[in-house]
């Protein structure tokens, strides 16, 4: 005991070093597993661009049709984006953009709702997947920049994604989000 | 008393470490939202380019020249304005200024936001008569 209250000055700023230095590694593992989370994020957003990018640049490129079936929900987001294209043979195909509905999850304390974004070649699951899409619209543009149901009138394709990433639970947890957005003037819209 | 300087320097050394940590993590974040920003000014400088593109005459480019517009990258219940400022010249065969009118004009569309100080993205594209 006299050991103890002879020595008390030291055990206790002893313990307060201890304790800032466990602090400060623990944030620096915190930090490191955000920055993975935010690289994966944005390689995925990026790689999910590139392919929209690709598909829709070829929309209406020497097929008879262009853009068949745009559907949208409330929130403004397209649920269905169908429009045809030529495959890498010259055969027409029709590829159909799908958002559906999937979990919602808790972000301190608000509910996020998360979709999974699906490809179709005619009809067949041609990949997609997974609960990653907070935000999607393909939205059709005429010459002005307005926004235009009628594919006789739309010259460009707007395309608006956001991914997230949740991590961490409960009152800790956060949300990444991943923004990506491009507009394409597709050769077959080009009257 | 050299004890109680050896805690002082190990108390100060620990905090030094804990600053250190916290401007790093500070720094991080700051390059991540800067980044999300890029893409976001990314999209909507393209779509301006693109409406430029399908919508104007070559002849009534450089009535853009100087023009500032607010464009919106608009994603659910994310509404980010960005400052969209188009400067349009004529330019020579090898893409340097000119002083006389050409076949070709450099349309160059820069945007920025308040919370940047510096603009974000540059585009420049050539259009040919």
């Amino acid at each position: 005991m006299q050991l103890i209250l002879d020595n008390i000055s030291a055990i206790m700023i002893g313990s307060a070093v201890i304790l800032i230095v466990l602090s400060t590694q623990f944030q620096a593992q915190r930090s490191a597993v955000e920055q993975t989370i935010a690289y994966a994020s944005k390689q995925s957003t990026l790689q999910t661009g590139v392919s929209i990018e690709e598909d829709l640049a070829a929309l209406g490129n020497g097929t008879a049709d262009t853009v068949t079936d745009v559907q949208t929900n409330a929130d403004g987001l397209t649920t269905v984006f169908e429009f045809w294209k030529q495959d890498a043979g010259g055969a027409d195909m029709e590829v159909t953009y799908r958002l559906s509905a999937g979990n919602k999850v808790v972000v301190r304390g608000d509910s996020v709702q998360l979709y999974t974004l699906d490809r179709f070649e005619n009809d067949v699951w041609a990949g997609g997947g997974g609960e990653r899409v907070r935000f999607f619209a393909l939205d059709m543009l005429d010459s002005d920049g307005n926004v235009t149901l009628s594919a006789g009138s739309a010259r460009l394709v707007r395309a608006t994604l956001v991914n997230v990433y949740p991590f961490g639970e409960d009152n800790g947890s956060s949300v990444f989000q991943s923004h990506w957005g491009i507009t394409i003037r597709p050769i077959g819209l080009q009257n | 008393m050299p004890q109680s300087l050896m805690a002082f320097l190990a108390m100060m050394i620990a905090s030094i470490a804990a600053y250190n940590q916290m401007g790093s993590k500070a720094a991080v974040y700051e390059q991540m939202v800067h980044s999300e920003y890029e893409l976001m000014a990314n999209a909507v400088v393209i779509e301006r380019m693109e409406i430029i593109a399908v919508g104007t005459d070559f002849d009534d480019l450089d009535d853009l020249d100087g023009d500032t517009i607010v464009a919106t990258f608009a994603a659910g219940d994310l509404n980010e304005d960005f400052t969209l400022t188009i400067v349009v010249q004529y330019v020579d065969d090898d893409g340097d200024p000119s002083g006389v009118p050409t076949s070709q004009q450099e349309v160059e569309v820069t945007a920025a936001n308040d919370h940047f100080t510096m603009p974000l993205v540059v585009h420049s594209r050539i259009f040919s008569e």
